[in-house]
């Protein structure tokens, strides 16, 4: 009966119009039986989701362990049930990979700081204030979102080979810190869901401009901090034109451009791309699972208050 | 309420102009990281792609000056016209099915219930995903001689389309494939419907609410900055649609999938043409800019901040 | 107050600024190292993890006999390559010898980024004649060559025994003819009631057995021309095509007829009828031929799945042979301060001896030096007649048209060829249309501005 208390607004399934209002006057059996056919539709969906989300993963997860000559086989051949490891240690062992994660981690972790801190930063200031230009620099900031990155490759290159910024991290990790306009429009959105009030209540109260930032507006923003932790986590992560642009000897390589090197214009080595590929998927899928815990213990908090 | 009064306004000369510029102070206080940023290192490359679109060049030499020519080569290639045309196919079907999944499976999943954070992991897992090894992965999936999608359907005795050899079938296809990546919309959405008050569903349950109510009337406009805010950012993700049409498809069959990036891509790195690219780029930016002022404008009737008016 | 605050809050996101600032200082990292009087030579290379790993150890041998080279090895994946090489062009920093396929090397030339090595060709008493001229062809222009290429894998002509000795079909030979092709191929087509093209009852959109993988899919199938006396090509540059030529419209019509009325090649514009990539019959084992370059040789032994050898490309009615190469090759930058050293190395990348050795030998593609071509030959591994590859680098050409915007009048007809080969377009008709588009889409080499 738990469940009654806790907040579940928002049920699409089975409950009619108007069977909150009969709430406590209906029998208790057709309420669980209610409860019931809804756990099974919402359960059927969400398996049904969860299947087809998972096909991707399915298919190189076993293309990863099988055989090197099954990989290759055409029609292709489903789960064969003959499981090897060849592939990883293989496709390990084929390149410095070691070398190209710690350079990833280096890249997402400092870029995830970066993001995070400067786009809370000038998202805060889009939220909270008015001011002249405020609407057309927005525009301007979004307007950098809709440029296709291969148009201005070119530029950019040209202008980081002149500040001698090629074949280092520079290129990738200055942007981050300087404010990323889509972590930067969800703080603005964020940070416009807090009722003004508590900010008023704290400027009378004596609270900076920063003050109201750090202390309000980020804690009580703190789905949204997770949330862009994560994805900011997952954009450095999978970040493929940019270090395979600006990044040119092996030692500097992150983990994608890594990956594509099995990947020729005539022939891909997919029995050593799938199984490295997927050994790239675990870190961040570990920093997601992390994540939504922290997302789940901050709704328990609300649930439990 | 919150516009900055006119310097003019004398009556009251003191607080709020004075309150008005403190805050336009600390306006642009708060956002000089982007604005030097962005000064540095991406107005130069815009601005030179915008000047660009007006030359020819070659990479090597000066650029020569074509004045408007690339803008009026447009009104007569075809390949133009499909790829505009696809590109707003590909959005005006993409962004709504994106958003009303992700709503849909947020809310499923924003439940106390066990498993839901195993589901919320798996919805997740596409994103993680990415690059060459999932496109390919596409292809297998989907081919249409020996996918395992078509083995499926025939299994089914359901009709096996030809995906994306088929020229009908090809933008469905890739439209589809895109339902893979609403994880990380989910995820924004959960955020946000974490971000509801509970206070005010409780509120509306002694009022005697039922379920749908609440959705209608708390749920949806609380959640509203965040649809806001993905239906831009989706949109505008949309018109950059790219790589799986790079990779899989090259645009093809018969200019079935060519997209405006992906044509603007062939223009500059297949065809030498940067000026035309640069071109096509300027014209993708203004549908971009005119679809997003549109939402803007519309957002005033529908997106609800607590406590704050307008915009 | 308000001023005591406000001096605060700048403060502190000054503070802010400045952490960022330091973090992002922090990151950069040093260049380079001792520089004493060697010479640093950029290479750039585009290769694949597998012909990395050989190539390094061919590397590191040169870099042990020639100590005073620096060389920096900046390797850019095959999906990156036209970026970057854009992107250097633009700025100007092109890596000192770079690994260019043929579009790309004509590209650089036509911009003039890189350098001309006739004289540095002539001084070094460098003897070019020992590289299969279809290979050469890419890197000239005006008859001045401007890059070296390392290998040349041409088209041969794939069989899988397997389906011969099933069907009971003798094997493809060198001395074969189109006719004995198409003969075979029809031989060897099955649909799935098990009747061949030649039987009453055969049912055409039931095919589970092709004979043969291949049709001339697009612009670039000079060679399935070639052979019936129809090259669209119209001059040696090859910058003026013409496919509804009669001759060409022949040659064009007896692979339509292949493939529309034998039934015995599919035509999937999906897998671009391409032997070797994901999908295609061959591979699949369920098309008893296909035409393919070297690489298939490295791909199918790796599956192991499928027993086959190859044979040239077959004769056309006048004995006439032709296949295309695939081929990498290194040129030079123009601005580079060493072309000496540079073309030093080049010579040494693109030796019969150092392909041989680390691009043959393991496998990745056929020396392009004449006197490196032996090392192809392999007893170990399948196929058993690579002297075919041998035979046929001596016809074989680049592929064509390399001139500017011959990649865009492929994209741009190429659909033209699926609607003719499914039967939607008439052939004359759909011919002149693709020759319509390709002159209006590809430049003229000697029609300067």
């Amino acid at each position: 009966m738990k469940q009654t208390h806790a907040p579940q607004p928002q049920g699409t399934t089975g409950a009619a119009t108007g069977a909150g209002i009969r709430r406590f006057s209906s029998p208790r059996a057709r309420r669980s039986m209610l409860h019931v056919v809804e756990r099974l539709l919402v359960y059927g969906v969400l398996t049904f989701f969860a299947f087809l989300f998972l096909l991707p993963l399915i298919s190189m997860l076993d293309t990863a362990f099988k055989p090197r000559a099954l990989v290759y086989s055409f029609p292709p051949t489903w789960f064969s049930g003959d499981v090897t490891l060849d592939n990883f240690r293989f496709g390990w062992n084929a390149l410095p990979f070691d070398r190209f994660l710690l350079n990833t981690l280096f890249v997402t972790s400092v870029s995830v700081c970066g993001t995070v801190l400067s786009s809370s930063l000038v998202g805060f200031g889009f939220a909270r204030y008015h001011a002249r230009g405020a609407g057309l620099l927005f525009m301007v900031m979004l307007a950098t979102l809709m440029i296709p990155p291969t148009t201005t490759l070119i530029p950019r290159f040209v202008l980081f080979a002149k500040l001698g910024w090629i074949n280092s991290y520079l290129p990738l990790l200055d942007p981050t810190f300087f404010g990323m306009p889509f972590f930067i429009f969800l703080f603005r959105q964020f940070f416009r869901s807090i009722p003004r009030d508590y900010f008023d209540a704290a400027e009378i109260d004596g609270c900076s401009p920063f003050g109201l930032y750090w202390r309000i507006a980020l804690p009580m923003a703190r789905p949204a901090l997770v949330t862009s932790a994560l994805f900011a986590t997952i954009g450095a992560w999978n970040d493929f034109l940019d270090p395979l642009i600006f990044l040119s000897t092996m030692d500097k390589f992150t983990l994608q451009v890594g990956l594509a090197t099995f990947n020729g214009a005539y022939y891909s080595q997919l029995h050593l791309l799938m199984p490295m590929a997927l050994v790239g998927i675990v870190p961040v899928l570990v920093v997601v699972v992390v994540g939504q815990r922290w997302i789940l213990s901050g709704l328990m908090r609300q649930v439990e208050k | 309420m919150r516009t900055p009064a006119p310097e003019t306004t004398r009556k009251q000369p003191g607080r709020l102009s004075r309150a008005a510029q403190r805050d336009q102070r600390r306006f642009y206080l708060f956002i000089l990281p982007w604005l030097i940023g962005f000064v540095l290192f991406q107005a130069g490359p815009m601005l030179f792609a915008i000047g660009i679109s007006f030359t020819d060049w070659l990479l090597v030499d000066t650029p020569v000056w074509r004045g408007l020519a690339h803008y009026r080569t447009m009104r007569s290639d075809a390949a133009f016209h499909a790829a505009l045309r696809n590109t707003l196919y590909y959005s005006a079907a993409s962004v709504p099915l994106a958003i009303a999944l992700s709503l849909g499976l947020a809310l499923l999943l924003n439940r106390r219930w066990a498993g839901m954070s195993v589901f919320r992991t798996i919805f997740f897992v596409p994103s993680l995903v990415s690059g060459v090894a999932v496109v390919l992965v596409w292809g297998w999936l989907f081919n249409p001689r020996y996918g395992a999608v078509n083995g499926l359907l025939g299994s089914l005795g359901l009709p096996q389309p030809g995906w994306l050899s088929d020229p009908r079938w090809a933008m469905p296809t890739i439209i589809l494939l895109g339902v893979w990546s609403v994880g990380g919309i989910v995820v924004v959405y959960l955020a946000g419907l974490q971000n509801v008050p509970t206070e005010l569903y409780d509120a509306a349950r002694i009022d005697g609410a039922g379920r749908w109510q609440m959705l209608r009337a708390i749920t949806l406009p609380m959640v509203s900055p965040v649809t806001f805010f993905l239906m831009v950012m989706v949109t505008i993700g949309s018109l950059q649609v790219f790589a799986p049409v790079y990779v899989l498809t090259e645009g093809g069959p018969r200019n079935a999938t060519l997209t405006l990036p992906l044509y603007i891509y062939q223009n500059a790195f297949r065809f030498q043409k940067y000026g035309y690219a640069a071109a096509l780029t300027v014209v993708l930016i203004v549908i971009a800019l005119a679809l997003t002022l549109l939402q803007l404008a519309l957002a005033r009737r529908w997106v609800y901040y607590t406590g704050w008016s307008g915009r | 107050m308000n001023r005591r605050l406000g001096r605060r809050d700048h403060a502190s996101v000054a503070v802010v600024l400045l952490l960022l600032l330091t973090m992002l200082a922090g990151c950069a990292s040093p260049f380079g190292g001792d520089e004493e009087e060697r010479i640093t030579l950029r290479l750039g290379t585009q290769m694949t993890a597998a012909e990395l790993e050989s190539f390094e150890q061919g590397l590191a041998k040169i870099r042990e006999e020639h100590p005073e080279w620096d060389i920096q090895l900046e390797q850019t994946p095959q999906e990156g390559f036209v970026e970057k090489f854009n992107a250097q062009i633009a700025s100007n920093t092109l890596p000192d010898i770079i690994q260019v396929g043929i579009p790309h090397a004509q590209q650089g030339i036509r911009q003039g980024v890189l350098l001309d090595l006739t004289e540095l060709i002539e001084d070094a008493g460098f003897d070019p004649t020992d590289f299969w001229p279809g290979a050469l062809e890419g890197y000239e222009k005006d008859g001045r060559l401007y890059g070296i290429p390392l290998s040349a894998s041409p088209n041969v002509l794939f069989y899988n025994k397997t389906i011969f000795d099933a069907e009971n079909v003798d094997y493809p030979t060198d001395d074969w003819t189109f006719e004995d092709l198409r003969t075979a191929a029809i031989a060897l087509t099955h649909d799935r009631n098990g009747n061949t093209p030649n039987d009453p009852g055969f049912d055409p959109d039931n095919v589970v057995q092709w004979g043969l993988n291949a049709a001339p899919a697009h612009l670039y199938s000079r060679a399935y021309f070639i052979p019936f006396g129809g090259d669209p090509c119209r001059n040696p540059a090859c910058d003026e095509m013409s496919f509804s030529a009669p001759e060409v419209l022949e040659a064009m019509s007896w692979w339509v007829d292949l493939v529309a009325n034998n039934h015995a090649a599919p035509y999937d514009p999906y897998s671009g009828n391409q032997t070797g990539v994901p999908g295609d019959p061959f591979v699949a084992g369920l098309a008893a031929m296909g035409f393919s370059g070297y690489f298939l040789v490295g791909q199918l032994n790796a599956s192991g799945t499928i027993v086959y050898d190859i044979v040239q490309p077959p004769a056309g009615p006048t004995g006439v042979r032709a296949t295309e190469f695939s081929v990498h090759g290194f040129g030079i930058a123009k601005n580079t301060k060493h072309p000496e050293a540079a073309f030093e190395l080049l010579r040494i990348l693109t030796s019969a001896e150092f392909t041989s050795e680390y691009w043959a030998k393991p496998g990745h593609g056929v020396p392009a030096a004449k006197s490196g071509a032996q090392a192809v030959l392999n007893p170990r591994f399948q196929p058993d007649n690579e002297q075919a590859i041998i035979d046929a680098m001596a016809y074989g050409s680049a592929f064509k048209p390399f001139v500017e915007g011959a990649l865009e009048s492929w994209l741009a007809t190429v659909d033209i060829f699926i609607s003719v080969f499914k039967g939607e377009t008439p052939l004359a008709e759909g011919m002149a249309e693709a020759d319509r588009i390709i002159a209006e889409t590809m430049v003229r080499a000697n029609s300067g501005p």
